[in-house]
């Protein structure tokens, strides 16, 4: 996983640089989801709140609708 | 009253015959602009901005008012609100450019997340990483301040105080008498009619310069011939001053051409237009063929900023095929506006000649001025 993880790093350090909030969204659901296939549900909900953050904000409903879903039934978000 | 308690006003609540004018202080002194701004502007109904900013959900607008930032935002239910610009968690400013279509309002900092119309939506971390929840964060508490708020004629008002009686109740004088306004859709006319004019007077000079017609013949010579003094009249009111005209026959080319006028307007407005000072910072133009209104925005007690704004009756009027009789239009008023400058000027310059008492007014002709002075007279001793 190390490489990939650190291929998905500087990805998502880019997208940041250019503020592009959907990118972000999309990114960090997709490493969130990673780490919780490993069952590294602290780190997977860190990361699904940042998706959830940046998909409100880039107006990704479904990805924000679903992030929203999971954190609740982990107990994190109302 | 502090800056104003050694200041009798009693001379400006006279009638209009034996009244003074208000004291060379009110437009010179900095501690009374600053009063003023508390007392007249933040306890009544002030004009911060226009709808047509904010055409589409999602638009927000920063504006700073009386030194507070507001952000004006438009919400998914087409709703204008205002707000205070500032996050519930470390108070920093949310938004400092207008943005468009923004589906939230995330402040930068921590990310807190706001609904356009003030909820707190999310609180990312802020029961430790990975928890968006904690018990002593109740999000239902900690919405967006909104601002009282009024949108009337595409102009958007802010009683910032809250304590200012509805805006219908606070107005209903002045809506009464442009209802017929009211019922009508505003067009904008787009980037030809917008434009701004600096002033380097307070901006009480420009409302009181604005609601009379005595100065006409002198300082706009060009309206001799189709807008002339004898035609005009003025409009004492309790929300309003100002003056109208009977003879409104204009014309945007060599063939008589006109724009197309607002539906269902009865006969006054025919020939009849009128030029109403809302108080505090308002101007507006009443056409039967086009509306323009001037807010003003004070920048210091001796500075103004007018934003001038023109919409007219009909959509097609907004398209190229008008554009050039836009332009004649918006230049005609610019013109018009920019000859007042150099007076509504002396009269700020005017104000540090020692012996200068607020002035004598004429009972025929200064009715409107000395009705805006009495306004605010009231204001500032309530
Ligand atoms: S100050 Fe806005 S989220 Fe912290
Ligand atoms: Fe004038």
């Amino acid at each position: 996983m190390g490489d990939s993880l650190q291929h998905l790093d500087r990805e998502i350090t880019h997208a940041h640089a250019c503020g592009d909030k959907r990118r972000l969204a999309h990114l960090y659901a997709g490493a969130a989801e990673r780490f919780a296939a490993e069952g590294e549900m602290d780190r997977a909900a860190f990361l699904l709140v940042n998706a959830y953050v940046w998909a409100l904000d880039a107006g990704e409903d479904m990805v924000a609708a679903q992030a929203r879903k999971v954190l609740m039934e982990m107990g994190r978000e109302h | 009253m502090n800056a104003i308690s050694s200041i009798n006003l009693d001379q400006v609540l006279r009638p209009v015959a034996t009244a003074r004018g208000l004291p060379s202080s009110f437009y010179t002194e900095a501690g009374v602009y600053d009063l003023e701004r508390r007392k007249v502007f933040a306890r009544n109904w002030a004009c911060v901005g226009f709808g047509k900013d904010v055409p589409n959900p999602g638009d927000l607008r920063p504006i700073t008012f009386l030194g507070q930032p507001l952000l004006i935002a438009r919400g998914r239910d087409g709703q204008i609100r205002v707000f205070e610009n500032v996050c519930r968690h470390r108070g920093a400013v949310l938004v400092t450019e207008p943005v468009n279509g923004r589906p939230v309002i995330r402040c930068p900092y921590h990310s807190w997340c706001y609904s356009l119309d003030g909820a707190l939506v999310t609180t990312p971390h802020v029961g430790g990483a990975g928890h968006n929840t904690h018990p002593e964060i109740r999000r239902e508490e900690l919405s967006l301040f909104e601002v009282r708020s009024y949108v009337w004629l595409d102009m958007i008002f802010v009683n910032v105080s809250g304590s200012a009686p509805e805006f219908r109740d606070a107005a209903a004088d002045l809506i009464r008498r442009f209802e017929e306004f009211d019922q009508v859709a505003l067009h904008h006319g787009g980037g030809d009619s917008s434009f701004k004019i600096d002033l380097k007077a307070n901006w009480k000079l420009a409302v009181e310069n604005y609601a009379e017609s005595y100065h006409l013949p002198w300082i706009h010579p060009g309206l001799n011939s189709y807008s002339r003094l004898e035609d005009h009249y003025h409009m004492v009111e309790r929300s309003f001053c100002g003056q109208g005209s009977s003879a409104y026959t204009p014309s945007f080319g060599p063939n008589g051409e006109r724009f197309g006028e607002f539906a269902g307007l009865s006969e006054k407005w025919r020939k009849g237009a009128e030029y109403p000072c809302v108080f505090p910072n308002v101007l507006v133009g009443f056409q039967n063929d086009h509306i323009f209104i001037i807010q003003l925005e004070p920048v210091a007690q001796d500075a103004t900023i007018e934003h001038v704004e023109i919409y007219y009756a009909d959509k097609a009027m907004t398209g190229p095929s008008f554009a050039s009789m836009r332009e004649k239009n918006a230049n005609m008023w610019k013109e018009i506006f920019v000859e007042d400058i150099d007076v509504v000027e002396r009269m700020q310059k005017g104000r540090h000649a020692p012996s200068f008492d607020g002035g004598k007014f004429s009972p025929v002709m200064d009715g409107p001025t000395h009705r805006f002075h009495e306004w605010v007279a009231e204001q500032m001793m309530a």
